[in-house]
């Protein structure tokens, strides 16, 4: 490869030069889409302006999934094979595919046109299955392909009460549309205290799974001392079976852009990031675009300016302070904390950093003040939220309703359970919530009724299973996600997630030990009570909410441990047989390596 | 300034700032750690260190959390305990742990069993003897961060490792795997010294355990001298 031409990479690199390190995950996003992939002359070149280390470079290209640091096809078909995908039959699809073009999943074609991967959820839940080709949402695809969509995926808004909704579901409102940023003028003419003090007695926390105080949050930065603060609009959305986000923005992005203006308006920031998915790549120029709109608007530019980060295939980095070390240009590692990121934030600087839907809901508390928007929700949990309601229901999508319907309610409204058949569980929040049954159709959808109910709201995620699903397959893609998302840094995870995934394999293959039910138990404990960071500590919460709920799925099929070794040294005998055979079609492999190239990199 | 707390219910003083570890151990109050090193940036990231503080929702690493007036700290309750014999359960299972006689101790004291998962992917990877320095077995390497941390900011300012790969998988490497000598390393030895498991180790000991007499690694020497 001493043939690369480098050129087009050194002319490109300029923009990224005056951001020092923090341009590195953009300059890679932009060397990859110059070559393909990142061979090591590439990899180097960005090294060199950017004054990052070459063995930090290489770091941060091997914690990414979506930088690859070996030969890729020219185009790429990932396929998402989490919970929602799977109902809809996507292992078939992949398999099917694969068959097709005579290639393994994680492989390249021979002739480097084609690489077909597996994806973690990929936010198009709603309708699935669904895959990403190349920058391209594939999705309703039919297991037999005849039919499809493809392009920038459908919104399918619904709900009781449209608030942040109002001008979703019809594509993509310009600032026409929109209208004037009346909020955010309204925010100009008060004290910046005072917008604090309306989102504070607003009520409103946040909707990005860990409900703080948006008012408490925006009043710590305001109140930090520093030479430069920042807003950061968290649109990492990663969550399996969460797609709000990608509605919000994709239909109106200058809600979410004005709810940053007033955010940076109170806490006195003059620069922000909109965090961005890199499964989401084409947002990326719905946002460009708005943004460009409200600067010629004059709402961005003078004394505030946003501009875009592009993550790359790391669940991780929805951690709030994982996402600023990536947007620094490191591995998505979270931070310790304290320190908080209200006072050593970004750049180690005092740094609000809100979800799309906080954010969506900021102009509207401005317009109508806190009273106002009280008047919809409850008490304790006010306004509406917007649920992802995926899975076995008739009406999949994104619902709109006040806090304090009821479950039933919302399912009522999706059209109930697909086919009239009988429920069996709903998963909610996410791979990082906790399962409920029909026993708790009648919970409210409020913070307070479903904490007591031992369930989590996290982003809204309500992912149905109708009777007929196997738990265990479930559990055991929950497993794999979070197993194939670990940053690796805090001990109980990194080892954790992957032996909660070998247990839950087990289970689901029926080859449970005997002693399973008590390892999962000691792990997800473990995992929930000494993790460094919020992935460690609710990646077991679904896995032990199953096993509270259903303990039999744990247990059935269960080997004892002599006869699991008497199992293991059949395997292995099976193994070495295996490898003497294939001595022959090794060699054979040695030679064709030039055409057939498989990705070391995880899957 | 000192700020008094309560470590498993005996009254102790601390200077205020110090962390509960350096508290611990000022009071003679044992913490075992793993990733933790005077000489290096603490990153809480082995959580074998972890403690019980009423009032907080989980548990906290010792090494980085500071004494505050009036804690009441647990530094060997139940939880803290199960905790740590999980953990270690799970580096058994995970890695080559022969030469961590530290770590063999504290798996003897928590009652941690070598074989509590049967069945479990290793960590395993063969010996890269790739210098004239040192050779690394990343096989017996638990992820404690201390080399890269010496060979990049908390000493050397070298850059020559960092990490490949993710999660369990993860594992220290060089910029695309490259050999020692293609790398910006200086052969400083910061990495060899401060590795507490034998994954990084000087080549003469390497050698002496490969069966080599001291003779032998000496003319393997003397022939270098030689050809210069």
């Amino acid at each position: 490869m001493s043939e690369i031409d480098l050129a087009p990479l050194q002319a490109e690199l300029q923009k990224y030069i005056p951001l020092g390190r923090s341009g590195l995950l953009p300059a890679l996003h932009a060397a990859q889409n110059i070559y393909g992939w990142l061979p090591h002359e590439v990899a180097a070149e960005v090294a060199k302006p950017l004054r990052v280390p070459l063995a930090d470079v290489h770091g941060v290209i091997e914690f990414y999934s979506l930088f690859y640091n070996q030969p890729i096809g020219e185009r790429i078909i990932r396929v998402c094979t989490d919970q929602a995908c799977a109902l809809k039959g996507a292992d078939r699809l992949l398999n099917h595919l694969c068959k097709h073009y005579d290639v393994e999943a994680g492989q390249t074609t021979r002739d480097l046109s084609l690489t077909i991967e597996r994806s973690p959820c990929l936010g198009l839940c709603e309708q699935a299955p669904a895959a990403l080709v190349d920058d391209d949402a594939e999705t309703n695809i039919a297991l037999d392909f005849h039919s499809y969509d493809i392009g920038i995926p459908r919104s399918l808004v619904y709900g009781s009460h449209r608030k942040l909704t109002v001008n979703c579901g019809t594509g993509t409102s310009t600032l026409a549309r929109y209208g004037e940023y009346t909020a955010y003028k309204k925010a100009l003419k008060m004290q910046s205290a005072d917008v604090i003090a309306e989102i504070k007695a607003s009520g409103l926390v946040g909707r990005g799974g860990a409900a703080f105080p948006t008012g408490i949050k925006w009043e710590g930065a305001a109140n930090a001392n520093a030479d430069q603060k920042y807003v950061v609009c968290n649109a990492d959305e990663s969550e399996p079976g969460t797609f709000k986000d990608r509605v919000l923005l994709l239909d109106d992005p200058h809600r979410m852009i004005e709810g940053m203006c007033i955010a940076a308006y109170a806490i006195g920031a003059t620069k922000g990031y909109i965090y961005i998915r890199g499964e989401y790549p084409y947002i990326v120029p719905v946002l460009e675009n708005a943004l460009n709109e409200a600067r010629m608007d004059g709402y961005l530019g003078a004394s505030f300016d946003i501009e875009i980060r592009v993550g790359a295939g790391a669940y991780i980095c929805g951690e709030e302070t994982a996402l600023f070390e990536s947007i620094e240009g490191r591995r998505g590692f979270p931070r310790v904390k304290p320190p908080f990121p209200t006072t050593n934030g970004l750049f180690d600087r005092p740094t609000v950093i809100n979800n799309v839907e906080t954010l969506c809901n900021v102009p509207l508390i401005i317009k109508s003040g806190a009273q106002g928007y009280r008047r919809i929700g409850t008490e304790k949990s006010p306004g509406t939220k917007l649920f992802c309601v995926s899975g076995d229901v008739a009406k999949p999508g994104v619902y709109e309703v006040p806090f304090g319907v009821t479950l039933r309610q919302l399912l009522k409204m999706a059209g109930g359970v697909a086919g009239k058949k009988p429920l069996k569980a709903v998963l909610f929040g996410g791979a990082a919530g906790a399962f409920a049954t029909s026993k708790h159709l009648n919970v409210k959808l409020t913070f307070e009724d479903l904490r007591a109910a031992g369930l989590p709201l996290g982003s809204g995620v309500v992912m149905v299973f109708n009777e007929t699903r196997d738990l265990r397959d479930v559990l055991k893609r929950l497993g794999k996600f979070f197993a194939h998302e670990s940053c690796g840094k805090c001990y109980p995870c990194q080892m954790g997630t992957q032996r909660q995934m070998e247990v839950l394999d087990r289970i689901a293959g029926g080859r449970a030990l005997a002693d399973d039910f008590a390892r999962l138990q000691d792990v997800g404990w473990t995992m929930t009570e000494a993790s460094l960071c919020g992935l460690g500590q609710t990646a077991a919460g679904a896995v032990l909410s199953a096993m509270k709920l259903w303990p039999e799925l744990f247990v059935e099929g269960q080997r004892s441990e002599g006869e699991s070794k008497k199992a293991k040294a059949s395997r292995v005998s099976k193994v070495s047989k295996a490898k003497k055979v294939s001595k022959v079609p090794k060699l054979a492999l040695k030679t064709s390596r030039k055409t057939i190239i498989s990705r070391t990199k995880k899957k | 300034m000192t700020v008094t707390f309560f470590m498993d219910g005996r009254e102790v003083t601390a200077e205020d700032g110090q962390t509960l570890l350096d508290a611990a151990r000022a009071n003679g109050i044992d913490i075992p750690t793993i990733c933790f090193h005077e000489a290096t940036t603490a990153n809480a990231l082995c959580r074998i260190c972890v403690v019980e503080v009423e009032g907080q929702r989980v548990l906290q690493p010792s090494c980085i959390v500071k004494a505050g007036a009036g804690m009441k700290v647990q530094t060997r309750s139940e939880k803290v305990i199960r905790a740590r014999r999980t953990i270690l359960e799970m580096l058994a299972s995970t890695m080559d742990l022969s030469e961590s006689t530290e770590i063999q101790h504290m798996m003897y004291e928590y009652g941690a069993s070598s074989s509590r998962f049967p069945d479990a992917q290793r960590r395993e990877s063969a010996a890269k003897d790739d210098n004239p320095m040192y050779v690394r077995d990343y096989s017996k390497c638990l992820l404690c961060w201390r080399c890269v941390q010496v060979c990049a900011e908390d000493a050397q300012y070298t850059f020559a490792i960092n990490f490949s790969g993710r999660g369990f998988e993860t594992q220290i490497g060089t910029f695309f795997d490259k050999a020692i000598p293609e790398t910006s390393c200086v052969l400083c030895g910061q990495c060899v010294a401060i590795c507490p498991t034998g994954a990084l180790k000087p080549k003469r000991e390497y050698l002496l355990e490969q069966g080599l007499s001291a003779d032998q690694i000496g003319v393997l020497n003397s022939g270098r001298k030689k050809r210069k």
